[in-house]
């Protein structure tokens, strides 16, 4: 029963962990705090974004630049919609499962297209992405073809929380981004993240030394899709509708600026700045040019990459360079 | 006990035959050098041993077992590791996190342990952090541990990358170049390091081209041209051999 007392005993890292546990609170406030449905929106779908940044960053690791993280997410939202519609199993369950059958699809197309390196990759995880969604289009008997899949049925009450307003689905969004956060952190940060920068860095090198690169390209490719395929189902259940097109190559392509705007040092940080930041700043565009987004998201992708190279996270760590360089 | 043996080793990139027909035996507590003009097909037999090249023919064996069409990590898993030319360390870390990215085969804890943080894999972690000071402080690097890889000038990054190879605990080491672009004072220290080496019952297999070093700490040299093994040796040997001095210098017909 300790262990909460201990994690906040590590006097070198006090300071960052009583920084998270009001960051943490200050989060579960917001929706009490805002009541308008409309930005609690935003931040789910945040959020959303939050575990899809995170899961990309970790692919990037091993420098596996992947362009069809929106694929994982339709395969998740689509498996998990039908399994509640047609089995009739529990939202509780079928979020486990869309999050396993989506793993399972990404270690199968894993095993052979990860002998691909660099650009070649990218092409062909861009290339998955579209033919999942053509899949969605042309089989209309099963997905349902342009129009989707509609009347999802929203999550079974769990714990009190019944999923008729925004707020539960909050808490739900705001759990699942905690777990996945807690857990690619973990990884980034144990040996398995030395093992995947060993193989970005340089992966002649990282062979010689006895790694088997294909093994754990596959295993984090798999890691990063189980909780697309997660996040896939949550917004199958919140949206109650699924349409191909929200699964399109313009939000593979999302993933990668979100995630770079926020910066990539570290698996959670930047991630999560850059969703939300870029989440927000895209409704809030949508007000004034709608459909002109894209073209402002280029803007500002390129004027991080040149000004800011470290992402918006960067801008947090100002204090912390400034007093290494003074010390 | 014989614990390489190469036999009739060939690899051919589309006409050309790189490596053609050459076999060797690497012995317990040796060093023995491989040498020859450039395009000579040095490098590529390492990378044919190593397992980063497919033969086109020809078998290795390691302690008697066939491992030729094994994955160059499969090889390295044995004990058998190579270094490369260039490109021979992680160039945006510390130097000391090169090296504890180089026990990757030492690790006796799973991921799984590591994402739990568990007991186990905290003390195993501390356990390679010594490992690697003692490697840091063997190869005398413990003054720039803390460096960016990359920032180290080219030859403390040689001296990392044998560093590197040695945290992989091998059995035979294959050092490809370990002394190029090295002032004299540099050279003679790694010369120094290949005999502590093979004093610790390493076997070295090395490709050079300064024959101070190759004739400094090899007892056998393998001389190669045009990919085909023309001279082997001891060191005396191999600088009276005829056709050793024709391939380096040419023979006295062509200079007519």
């Amino acid at each position: 029963m300790g262990w909460p007392l201990k994690w906040l005993n590590d006097k070198k890292e006090i300071g960052n962990r009583v920084g998270i546990i009001i960051f943490l609170f200050i989060v579960c406030l917001i929706p009490i705090v805002l009541r308008e449905d409309y930005y609690v929106h935003i931040l789910i779908m945040g959020a959303v974004w939050t575990i899809l940044c995170m899961g990309w960053v970790l692919l990037l690791r091993l420098g596996l630049f992947s362009l069809g993280q929106a694929g994982f997410l339709g395969i998740g939202a689509y498996s998990s919609g039908l399994l509640v519609l047609h089995l009739g199993i529990s939202f509780w369950f079928a979020i486990l499962l869309a999050g396993l059958f989506t793993a399972l699809v990404a270690f199968s197309l894993g095993i052979i297209i990860l002998r691909l390196r660099g650009l070649y990759f990218a092409v062909v995880s861009f290339a998955f992405g579209e033919v999942v969604r053509n899949i969605y289009l042309n089989w209309i008997s099963l997905f349902g073809g342009v129009s989707g899949i509609s009347g999802i049925p929203r999550p079974d009450p769990l714990f009190g929380l019944v999923f008729k307003s925004k707020m539960p689905y909050y808490y739900l969004i705001v759990f699942l981004t905690l777990v996945t956060g807690i857990v690619l952190y973990r990884i980034d940060q144990s040996r398995a993240g030395r093992i995947f920068r060993a193989i970005g860095h340089n992966s002649d090198l990282a062979q010689s030394q006895g790694m088997n690169i294909k093994k754990y390209k596959v295993m984090s490719f798999t890691i990063a899709s189980f909780f697309a395929g997660i996040a896939g189902s949550f917004l199958a259940h919140y949206y109650t509708t699924i349409y191909p097109d929200q699964f399109g190559v313009w939000d593979s392509i999302l993933v990668q600026i979100k995630a770079t705007v926020g910066g990539v040092a570290t698996v959670v940080a930047g991630p999560l700045i850059g969703a939300v930041v870029m989440t927000v700043v895209s409704e809030v565009l949508r007000g004034y040019m709608a459909g002109l987004e894209p073209l402002f998201f280029g803007v500002f992708l390129i004027a991080v990459v040149f000004f800011l190279p470290g992402g918006l996270e960067s801008l947090l760590n100002v204090r912390r360079v400034e007093k290494i360089k003074r010390t | 006990m014989v614990l390489l043996d190469v036999h009739d080793l060939t690899v051919n990139f589309g006409g050309l035959t790189a490596v053609n027909r050459v076999s060797l035996q690497l012995n317990e507590s040796s060093v023995l050098g491989i040498i020859g003009p450039n395009g000579a097909g040095k490098t590529t037999l390492f990378n044919l041993i190593s397992g980063f090249l497919k033969p086109s023919m020809g078998e290795v064996f390691w302690k008697g077992k066939k491992i030729t069409g094994l994955r160059s990590y499969q090889i390295a898993s044995l004990g058998l590791v190579r270094t490369f030319q260039s490109n021979v360390v992680y160039k945006d870390v510390t130097a000391s996190e090169n090296i504890m990215r180089s026990q990757y085969l030492h690790f006796k804890t799973n991921l799984l342990q590591g994402v739990l943080n568990t007991k186990s894999y905290q003390e195993d972690e501390e356990a390679m952090k010594k490992r690697a000071q003692t490697i840091i402080n063997f190869m005398e690097l413990s003054d720039w541990s803390s460096t960016l890889a990359g920032s180290l000038p080219h030859g403390l990054q040689r001296k990392l990358g044998i560093a590197m190879a040695m945290a992989c605990d091998p059995k035979v080491i294959m050092l490809d170049e370990p002394a190029s672009g090295m002032n004299p004072g540099e050279s003679a220290h790694i010369m120094h390091k290949i005999r502590q080496l093979s004093d610790r019952g390493i076997v070295v297999m090395l490709v050079e081209h300064d024959m101070k070093v190759v004739m400094g700490v090899c007892d056998r040299i393998i001389v190669l041209n045009h990919g085909q093994k023309i001279a082997e040796g001891s060191p005396d040997e191999i600088q009276k051999n005829q056709r050793v001095i024709e391939a380096y210098l040419g023979s006295e017909e062509m200079v007519l």
